[in-house]
């Protein structure tokens, strides 16, 4: 079997051509260009078109940015349970894949999340902090998913390390339910979510909203697309070398 | 406008925070691009020296 | 119930491991004791701090013992090379987990014995008092649910002994938040929160983790 069919072969995304390879890494391209402008009319319509609110001021409009940061932490773990229960049942690496990505971006957005919130907490509420059910369970939904993170990294097979990160993917999503539900549960400083009751938001605060939740959704998407692209190449990357490596041991 | 630096410091750390994820994935992308042009140079070395 | 029979063989093994080399149990008593210690200066308690102190002392001394307690459970030398050969032999993996979740209650309640009346005694409180003893017992049953399913998934790991704590504190937060009000209001604190069913938080707390344990562990331990 020549070495071209030998890497053609491989499982998952073995590549035999330079073309191939360099279609699937990111450029970029009219896409992002797009999404940067998507992001440009977003900023616009926060700072220029919706109004200040009555008793908060300016500092109102971190909001804009905090709650899609929300929705789209607990859109990310979703995804991380979803892939991990496909790898475990399926055992497609793809869906390993996807896991990763999804789980670092959701970190991300959970930290700025948690960054947003102080900085909005502070001028608002009078304090950076307080240990109340939301704050309290979304600092423990962060801790519990770099957990998931420094654990992929610290276990060397990759095999293994899908197995078990699949295990942690359903299990530390029982930890996004319970943010919701602890607003519900016990009172609390942050507000109810709001969202959802018609007509507690009037004028122009809704629509701008929905528009920087779906600006945030896209950059979202391009981030966790850029992300898997790269842990789908280094994997393939890993196999290229065994390669590699067995060839030029003989 | 008052309170304006917790507004700039917090649209500054999402948009810092994006940015320096992008690059940091960028830059590992592109260290992933010569790793594999240089894996597949190797094979291609080893196809031809073996015929 | 060849199952139930290979969970026992198993507390036996770990047990008697433990009896034989008694440095690790008697040292990590002595810490739980020294903990104790430790927090009576971080909270300076003399004087009337001691109340509002005293529950969380009680469950941040048994966390960082349990935490020891857990690390040791899959990691002792000889163990590895006893769970290589367990894993190849044709045991049900559940049974494992049990056998190891039940190692480590009883080890945490051997600990527990010694420590809860130390702790009665240095701080001047009704700590054998049914609502502590409870409280106590059911979070540990969590704790040591929750630390079994991580202590196998650590064990492949690099810096394994700071991963299982990493893992295993935020998922034992609510057993420690749950279990600090119930002991709070046991030892006669204020009436805020007394009408909250703590204990029952706790114990639904042990049937979530143990589940979810007994239902991924042969994923975990393939």
């Amino acid at each position: 079997m020549s070495i071209e069919t030998q890497v053609r072969s491989l499982p998952g995304e073995a590549v035999a051509s330079e073309g191939h390879a360099a279609r699937r890494l990111p450029h970029p391209g009219l896409f992002d260009l797009a999404v940067a402008l998507a992001v440009l009319a977003d900023l616009y319509a926060i700072f220029a078109i919706s109004p200040a609110e009555r008793v908060q001021g300016d500092v109102f409009r971190i909001v804009y940015a905090h709650v899609p940061m929300g929705w789209l932490a607990y859109v990310a773990f979703t995804l991380v349970f979803g892939a991990s229960v496909a790898y475990l049942w399926k055992r497609r690496p793809g869906a390993d894949y996807l896991a990763r990505a999804a789980a670092e971006v959701g970190v991300l957005f959970t930290t700025l999340l948690l960054v947003t919130g102080v900085l909005y907490g502070r001028p608002v509420w009078g304090v950076w902090w307080t240990w109340d059910a939301r704050l309290t369970t979304t600092l423990v939904l962060w801790f519990v998913y770099v957990g998931y993170l420094m654990v992929r990294s610290a276990i060397a097979d990759p095999e293994r390390s899908a197995r078990i990160g699949a295990v942690l993917g359903i299990v530390a999503f029982a930890n996004v339910p319970l943010v919701q539900l602890s607003v519900t549960w016990w009172r609390t400083l942050h507000p109810t979510p709001s969202v959802t009751q018609p007509g507690a938001m009037g004028g122009t605060l809704l629509p701008i909203l929905l528009f920087s939740m779906a600006m945030f959704s896209i950059v979202f998407a391009r981030l966790v697309v850029l992300r898997l692209q790269l842990v789908r190449g280094q994997a393939e990357a890993r196999q290229l070398a065994q390669l590699v490596a067995e060839r030029t041991e003989v | 406008m008052e309170n304006g630096g917790y507004l700039i410091a917090a649209f500054g750390a999402i948009w810092l925070g994006i940015a320096l994820y992008t690059a940091w994935v960028g830059s590992q992308t592109a260290q992933l691009r010569r790793d594999l042009s240089s894996l597949r140079d190797l094979l291609r070395d080893d196809q031809t020296t073996r015929g | 119930m060849t199952w139930l029979r290979h969970a026992l063989v198993i507390v036996g093994k770990d047990l008697r491991r433990e009896a034989r080399a008694r440095d690790f149990a008697i040292a990590t008593i002595v810490l739980a004791l020294l903990m104790l210690l430790t927090f009576a200066f971080a909270f300076d308690v003399a004087g009337e701090h001691v109340r509002r102190a005293a529950p969380g002392i009680l469950w941040a001394t048994l966390l960082f013992a349990g935490v020891l307690v857990a690390g040791r459970t899959f990691a002792a030398e000889e163990e590895r090379g006893t769970l290589e050969g367990l894993l190849l032999a044709p045991v049900d993996r559940g049974a494992i987990y049990l056998g190891k979740f039940l190692g480590m209650v009883i080890t945490m309640g051997a600990l527990e014995a010694l420590v809860l009346p130390a702790y009665a005694a240095f701080f001047d409180v009704p700590a054998l008092a049914w609502g502590v003893l409870s409280s106590v017992a059911a979070g540990t049953v969590g704790f040591a649910a929750a630390a079994t399913l991580f202590g196998a998934i650590a064990t492949h790991a690099r810096a394994r002994e700071v991963l299982l704590p990493l893992l295993l504190l935020p998922t034992a937060s609510p057993l420690v938040i749950a279990g600090v009000r119930a002991t709070d209001v046991a030892l006669g604190g204020p009436a805020v929160g007394a009408d909250m069913p703590w204990l029952q938080l706790i114990v639904a707390g042990c049937v979530v983790y143990l589940a979810a344990g007994l239902a991924v562990i042969d994923h975990v331990l393939e």
